[in-house]
């Protein structure tokens, strides 16, 4: 029985996401994500049908466990595009340009939820907000932080950082897709990196350097940040 | 990650055996994400406390962060 509802829920997971993707044209996938169709069609039917949520949690953990694989994978087109001719000479310049995306991401979040007046936890959850979840959950853990309520978040500000990109880029004149792809892995990380290799397989590349690198550099900022006592 | 990369920089693993079990993960990548954003309905009420602190100050902090990423890699 319970074998069944797993299978039925993890079946409708990739069920809805591989029919969205079919059915959405590629023109629109920029402003209505099949990820988020799908996820936002399963919220739709877990109310309306009063469904647990312990029911959901369990079946989906088969395609979650796929994270933090998929993130690992995610090291082949970096190592890739890193030891690429034409990325050899911005190789310091990217390890240099994401410290400070880092630094950026990690100061302006902490500053302005103290400056809205948010509690020591919720400054805690904004802090690793350009981190993807894999390497953010573990972080948070280990400081005994709110590392659920930041999962949320971080999932919330990817869906966020695509939807509002193909704006920002518009307004701000950012057109390259090097400087597309960096942006959108440093800001809205794993949803972020998926969005841009459907644009192009370099900016993909680009938006992996971006999460990777964000992902380490803000882990470090971080630990150095609470064993100071700055957050 | 950073382990692989660099295993993979150095050629321990040559790239075409890497990159044949890589593939899939990539593909379907947002799908991997689906589950999480979903049980995001949990922490519903929780949100609704201190949530627009939260949501606004990542929000903001975000559009800074994906502007100056942007241009400084332009």
């Amino acid at each position: 029985m319970i074998v069944w509802k797993e299978l039925f829920w993890v079946t409708s997971t990739i069920g809805l996401f591989t029919l969205f993707r079919k059915i959405i044209p590629t023109r629109i996938t920029r402003f209505i994500h099949p990820g988020v169709a799908t996820m936002l069609t399963l919220i739709g039917i877990l109310l309306i049908f009063n469904v647990p949520l312990d029911e959901y949690e369990k079946a989906s953990r088969w395609i979650s466990v796929f994270l933090g694989p998929a993130v690992v994978a995610l090291a082949v087109p970096l190592a890739r595009y890193w030891l690429m001719p034409e990325f050899s000479r911005i190789r310091k310049k990217i390890l240099f340009i994401s410290l400070i995306s880092s630094f950026v991401g990690l100061s302006t979040g902490v500053f302005l939820a103290r400056l809205m007046g948010a509690s020591r936890e919720v400054v805690m959850a904004v802090a690793p907000k350009s981190i993807t979840s894999p390497i953010a959950i573990p972080l948070l853990e280990r400081f005994q932080g709110p590392s659920e309520l930041s999962a949320v978040l971080i999932f919330f500000i990817g869906v966020f950082g695509v939807m509002i990109a193909p704006f920002l880029f518009h307004i701000f004149k950012i057109e390259s897709d090097i400087a597309q792809g960096y942006a959108l892995g440093s800001a809205a990380h794993g949803l972020g990196t998926a969005v841009s290799f459907e644009k192009s397989e370099k900016s993909g590349a680009m938006a992996t350097l971006g999460l990777g690198l964000m992902g380490v550099w803000t882990s470090l900022l971080f630990s150095i940040a609470m064993v100071l006592g700055a957050i | 990650m950073v382990l692989f990369f660099l295993i993979l920089i150095f050629g321990w693993i040559p790239f075409d055996q890497a990159e044949e079990s890589s593939v899939f993960f990539r593909r379907n990548l947002t799908l991997f994400f689906i589950p999480a954003g979903v049980l995001g309905l949990k922490y519903f009420s929780l949100l609704k406390e201190q949530g627009l602190a939260l949501v606004v100050s990542a929000c903001l902090s975000s559009v800074i962060l994906m502007v100056v990423s942007g241009k400084m890699m332009r």
